[in-house]
């Protein structure tokens, strides 16, 4: 592992310690650009064992590095930079206009060049400096008074300190990349900051793929948060990443995203439309091709939802569902195929609300399954998630010729009904969090054995002529070619 | 509506000029009261037996005068701390704290006293009965400091002041009544007085605190900068004493009862007088610790606590400068004013010194001045906990004290005094700056503070 990578893949929280649908990507993407080089950095919470990766690298990664982003030990512990009361004037105007800039969402010269001087190797000293010292203290409360005046003042600080913790962690990292031609990150968020700031100061290109909306997921999150408990320090984090998203969005080379609406939602964060592309996910059609078979022929009708035991699955709502649809249909069968590990709790009281609704003979928990084996046997998969990407469940299902019940969360409207394709839908779209709402799609459905089969047909369609894998791997090295010509 | 009205009328009531006065009185006599009634003890006493028997009881002042300063040099680093400590543990409503570390404290003075004091009395030529009385006397007045230090902590000075008067008085009733005029009778007496407010403070704190067995601690020696805080105030103790120890024991104004203990007539009287005029300095600098930094700063740390917004904070700040600048102005115009009114009397005749040499009053009294706007910022310094600056500063004093001192004496009898004088005007100074930058980042001392104690908690 000592080449220099052909691209850098600068990964967060996920790949490859964290299975799921990033990591999964990841591992297919690396595989599938082989002859590229690849190096990978995991920006991860806590310092991990190797034993503990769920995924065997491929032999086309040359270089591997974790980073601890929380750690801030080489911060706090650094020598402090001495500066003196006149370098500190100096640095203050600089200090202020870097921050108008971040928050404007585009950085000038000369930010760039105060960055540059912030991610040299002695920076740990200074980013100290940066925290602790007096003059430092005076530029926050200017920056205070500028922007929440009427804030308490010490939550304030410590909230402030801890963003910025973050964000000097990241600078610290920025020379501590491994050389590369291409910094790639599959997301916004830190991974997608360090691969910008790495492009932006030290050369190189910047590439985000954009699976789901980063700041909108961290919105969600921060408003749920109970850790901040006052609404201006969730408003100070969500200004800190909408600020760092806007930066990215402006900054890297190129911006992918998985679906249509999903370039539009990123518009309304600050990405220009017409820099975004579109590039969806690819499957590996032929694995699905055995499980084709006529829908909806026999009873009972086999319902199925595939996809782990989580609360963002809302598995209660399809039970309601499955509820509602025996009462019009009596011959069902209805399974949750997936692993039941992740929430024990959630998991308990799905099983619960199933005996509440004396559904035990009627709804199964799989476990971990050969999910093939299902689509096999099932009419129709439903998908009741409240937020996806681009779902993998529904592509397979799509490509293993059964219709699909989905809400309307991600690229699910895009790969049922298609883009103005003429081939029709592949499902029906429900609302999300309504049990009545599916329900009522999937008596449409299981009750029309004709409707069924035409979808299944439609969804077959779809996915052979836009979502094939190597369509998919052609697009990704015509885009890595593009960049890395574009730096030679 | 009856409570109503009363309070109302409560509210309505314009307090008399007269009620201020005697409120004000009271309050002044509560800052500085125990250091006039020991005044007057030893003046009864001291009047009394000179009447009696024409000779002035030296022996009697020199002892106590050595028991003082040892015993405020000895434990006054270590109440300090124990006040430091109960300040924070009352906070917490730690009550136990406060008698498990009081009877810690008074097993460590007494047997730190008795350690000190034994080899100094082994010096002296007296006779033993009266090295065990000098003895006794250093550790019950060693106590009497350590049990104020907790009554101050829990706001119980009063109290103290009234239990004081009381052994002062019996003191003096027993004097009087036994007709004693020997030194060790006297010091027996005087040392009743001493023991009935330690002893009634050690009886009240048990009696109102005690809630479960006494364990002995020393939690209060493993408090933050514990170190910084002893230092500082040991040295400032040894700066107060130091030029008092080179006028006694440098050839060129010694006077020599024994090897132990020494007096100078040139300096001693001056220094006393000038130091019993200061009262009234201290009286405004207890006074606006308490009313100008102490209430203000309790409200900043409460605003910061509470996550106030940074104007509030700001505005607690700068009443906290303008009760500084205050305090500040009313020592030097009123207290200064009063000096240089004392000073003008005695130049135009009015007052008549009883002692030759003229110049050593006027300085030590106009270093007065100096030292109490010191020790106002000092009280502020070491309120702010800020015990690095605090030890730099009682080193500079302490320094230039003996340094100046030891100069004056050299230069001759018409610079004596001066030492003191340059001391404080120099440690004023100092202070002042000190206070200044201090108070001006003051949130960012807080939070600085705050984090490197999380920091080394987490370590």
């Amino acid at each position: 592992m000592a080449k220099t990578a052909d691209i850098c893949l600068v990964v967060e929280g996920s790949y490859p310690y964290v299975t799921g649908g990033v990591s999964s990507w990841l591992q297919w993407l690396i595989q599938a650009m082989d002859p590229l080089r690849f190096a990978v950095v995991a920006l991860i919470a806590e310092p991990k064992d190797p034993s503990q990766r769920k995924y065997r690298l491929p032999a086309n990664v040359v270089d591997y590095r974790d980073f601890v982003i929380f750690d801030y030990a080489p911060i706090e512990k650094a020598h402090r930079a001495t500066l003196s009361r006149r370098h500190w004037q100096q640095l203050a105007p600089r200090l202020h206009r870097l921050m108008d800039d971040w928050r404007a969402g585009d950085l000038g010269d000369d930010s760039i060049a105060f960055l540059k001087e912030l991610v040299s190797p002695s920076s740990e000293g200074l980013l100290n400096a940066f925290l602790n010292d007096e003059p430092a203290y005076a530029v926050l409360t200017q920056i205070y008074e500028k922007v929440r005046g009427d804030a308490g003042f010490t939550k304030y600080f410590y909230n402030f300190r801890n963003i910025h913790l973050i964000f000097f962690r990241l600078l610290t990292l920025v020379g501590q990349l491994p050389e590369a031609g291409i910094y790639h990150s599959p997301g916004t968020g830190y991974g997608g900051l360090l691969a910008c700031l790495r492009a932006a100061l030290s050369g190189g290109r910047s590439i985000i793929t954009e699976h789901g909306i980063y700041l909108q997921e961290r919105e969600m999150e921060l408003l749920k948060s109970d850790w901040l408990d006052i609404p201006y320090l969730k408003d100070m984090w969500i200004d800190a990443f909408t600020a760092t998203c806007r930066w990215q969005y402006n900054r890297c080379d190129k911006l992918i995203t998985l679906f249509q609406g999903n370039r539009r939602v990123r518009a309304e964060y600050g990405a220009v439309h017409e820099q975004v592309q579109v590039v969806p996910n690819g499957i590996d059609v032929a694995r699905f091709a055995p499980a084709r078979q006529p829908r909806c022929l026999a009873d009972p009708r086999q319902i199925g939802l595939v996809g782990r035991v989580d609360s963002v699955k809302d598995i209660k709502t399809f039970i309601q569902a499955v509820a509602m649809i025996r009462r019009d249909y009596p011959a069902i069968a209805a399974m949750v195929i997936g692993p039941t590990e992740d929430q024990p709790d959630y998991y308990e009281q799905c099983v619960q609300l199933c005996r509440m609704l004396d559904l035990t003979d009627v709804v199964t928990f799989t476990g971990r399954a050969d999910v093939l084996d299902y689509y096999q046997r099932l009419d129709l998969v439903v998908l009741t998630s409240i937020k996806e990407a681009m779902p993998l469940v529904v592509m397979e299902a799509m490509a293993s010729a059964v219709p699909v019940v989905a809400t309307d969360v991600g690229a699910c409207r895009e790969l049922l009904d298609g883009l103005n394709d003429g081939l029709g839908p592949a499902g029906l779209i429900a609302r999300v969090m309504d049990a009545e709402s599916v329900a009522d799609a999937c008596l449409k459905i299981i009750g029309d054995p004709g409707l069924a089969n035409t979808m299944a047909a439609a969804g077959v369609a779809r996915i052979e002529a836009f979502y094939r894998e190597q369509i998919i791997i052609a697009t990704y090295k015509a885009i890595y070619e593009e960049q890395l010509h574009g730096r030679a | 509506m009856a409570g109503l009205s009363l309070l109302l009328q409560r509210h309505l009531k314009k307090p008399a000029l007269s009620h201020l006065g005697v409120r004000e009185a009271i309050a002044a006599f509560e800052a500085v009261g125990p250091w006039f009634l020991t005044l007057f003890a030893l003046s009864v006493m001291g009047m009394t037996v000179h009447l009696a028997t024409h000779k002035p009881p030296i022996l009697f002042y020199l002892i106590l005068t050595y028991a003082s300063a040892i015993s405020l040099i000895i434990s006054a680093p270590l109440h300090t701390l124990l006040n430091r400590f109960l300040a924070d543990e009352l906070f917490l409503a730690n009550y136990q704290a406060i008698i498990d570390n009081l009877v810690g404290l008074t097993v460590m003075m007494v047997a730190v006293c008795a350690a000190v004091t034994l080899p100094l009395a082994l010096i002296s030529d007296m006779a033993w009965h009266l090295k065990l009385t000098f003895i006794g006397l250093t550790v019950l007045m060693s106590l009497l400091w350590c049990v104020s230090a907790v009554m101050s902590a829990l706001r119980k000075e009063r109290l103290l002041l009234a239990t004081y008067a009381v052994g002062m008085g019996l003191a003096i009733v027993l004097f009087m009544l036994a007709r004693i005029h020997d030194t060790q009778a006297m010091l027996l007496a005087f040392s009743l007085g001493v023991a009935v407010p330690a002893a009634h403070g050690f009886a009240f704190i048990i009696k109102v605190y005690l809630r479960q067995a006494i364990r002995i601690r020393w939690q209060f020696l493993a408090r933050r900068n514990a170190g910084h805080l002893f230092c500082s105030i040991a040295i400032f103790n040894l700066g107060f004493w130091c030029d008092k120890f080179i006028f006694w024991f440098h050839p060129a104004t010694s006077r020599r009862l024994d090897p132990l203990f020494h007096y100078s007539t040139d300096y001693d009287f001056p220094f006393f007088v000038a130091l019993t005029t200061m009262m009234l300095g201290s009286v405004m600098v207890y006074r606006g610790i308490r009313r100008k930094v102490s209430d203000p700063y309790e409200r900043f740390l409460f605003k910061l606590t509470h996550n106030f917004a940074f104007r509030e904070l700001a505005l607690e700040k700068f009443k906290l400068f303008n009760g500084i600048a205050e305090v500040s102005n009313a020592i030097i115009a009123l207290y200064g004013g009063m000096v240089v009114l004392v000073l003008f009397l005695v130049y135009v005749g009015v007052f008549s010194l009883p002692w030759p040499n003229p110049f050593v009053f006027h300085y030590l009294l106009l270093g007065t001045v100096f030292f109490s706007l010191y020790f106002f910022y000092f009280l502020i310094i070491q309120y702010l906990d800020d015990y690095g600056a605090l030890l730099w500063l009682n080193l500079i004093f302490a320094l230039v004290n003996a340094g100046g001192t030891l100069l004056s004496i050299h230069l001759g009898l018409p610079y004596y005094g001066t030492g003191f004088m340059v001391a404080a005007m120099v440690s004023a100074l100092v202070a002042y700056i000190m206070v200044n930058l201090r108070v001006g980042s003051l949130e960012y001392r807080v939070f600085r503070d705050a984090l490197e104690q999380a920091e080394k908690t987490k370590k």
